[in-house]
């Protein structure tokens, strides 16, 4: 039965390769049927290396170490990943921030009710809008048009806190 | 190139180490595409990609084992990419730019059809075990493959290539 490997194969592969030609191994390989077909793809490989390098050589000549060096710099600064990963610590502290922020001005807001009551009631015209609603409310008088102002002032109010707000995220996150 | 330093010692490394390695990549990847261009291109992306990943102090051979290991993947990926085999010899004379290439080859014609009946995979396979002499364990990381699974391959190969040579009158006579 024919041997399909042999222990030695690897040295007879590698050895050539790395530029050495023992002659033990060739002697084994003339002996070894399995060595001997290693041997001759590897001289065959290696002629065909050497050819080929020949003739690249001839055809066109390599970059410049340097200017591979230099483009490689330049894509390191433009490398999203990179940037994106360089980024991440600032970026998450922009939410904690965020997050503080709103947090912030709602306890404030809880915790200072009173005071900003008192300053809205200071508002020219307010305080006489909701002297009016609250005698329509307790009448029970109110007409179709002073029905719509409450739902309508909230309604505004609201507006004008979802762009106040998206426009502080924006320049926040922008 | 087993420092590590400053960006201008780095670059200093790199200059040796790009001349003895640059040639044999380019050889290797030439010969497992076929198409010149594709084979620059691939050739270039390969050392940017060194270049920005690369860790200086290790030793050469685990840098240029690295390096290709990125030169395989993207030859791997350009084939998956490419459904229809643009490295087989058929599709490469279809593109000018490369018919031209076989009609100023120097090479002897036969070693090259004969390399070029391979599979891509199993040129990338040759070259580097029999003209890189990487281990199986380091080839199986560069193609991202099993290493029994490249032994097995190689085996086969071995055999089936050796059978071919003998059959073209290659095999006996000595590298010269």
């Amino acid at each position: 039965m024919k041997r399909a490997t042999c222990p030695w194969e690897d040295k007879v592969r590698q050895g050539p390769a790395a530029g050495g030609d023992d002659a033990g191994l060739r002697a084994h390989a003339a002996r070894c049927p399995v060595c001997r077909d290693v041997l001759a793809v590897s001289d065959w490989m290696l002629r065909f290396r050497d050819l080929t390098l020949d003739k690249m050589k001839a055809d066109e000549s390599l970059p410049a170490p340097g200017e591979l060096w230099d483009l490689a710099r330049t894509g390191k600064v433009i490398d999203l990943v990179a940037a994106k990963k360089a980024l991440k610590p600032i970026l998450v502290y922009r939410k904690i921030a965020w997050i503080v922020s709103v947090s912030g001005g709602a306890a404030l807001a809880f915790l200072e009710f009173d005071k900003m009551k008192s300053l809205l009631a200071s508002v020219p015209g307010l305080d006489a809008l909701a002297a009016m609603l609250r005698k329509a409310g307790a009448a029970g008088t109110a007409s179709p048009v002073q029905q719509a102002v409450l739902p309508a002032a909230l309604g505004l109010a609201a507006l004008l806190f979802l762009i106040l707000a998206t426009a502080i995220r924006r320049a926040d996150t922008g | 190139m087993t420092a590590s330093g400053s960006g201008q010692t780095q670059r200093d490394l790199f200059q040796p180490f790009y001349l003895r390695v640059a040639p044999v990549l380019r050889g290797y990847i030439f010969r497992v595409c076929g198409n010149p261009a594709l084979a620059d291109d691939i050739f270039q992306e390969s050392f940017l990609r060194f270049l920005r990943t690369v860790r200086w102090n290790a030793s050469e051979r685990q840098q240029k084992a690295f390096l290709f290991k990125i030169a395989a993947r993207l030859v791997i990926d350009n084939f998956r990419r490419v459904k229809t085999d643009p490295l087989d010899a058929e599709d490469r004379t279809e593109d000018p730019a490369s018919a031209a290439i076989p009609r100023r080859e120097s090479l002897e014609p036969d070693m090259k059809s004969l390399f070029d009946a391979l599979r891509p995979r199993d040129r990338s396979l040759l070259w580097l075990a029999y003209v890189e002499g990487y281990s199986h364990e380091e080839i199986a990381e560069m193609m991202g493959l099993r290493a029994k699974s490249v032994k097995v391959i190689l085996f086969r190969l071995r055999a089936s290539f050796a059978a071919s040579l003998r059959g073209k009158g290659y095999g006996q006579e000595g590298r010269s």
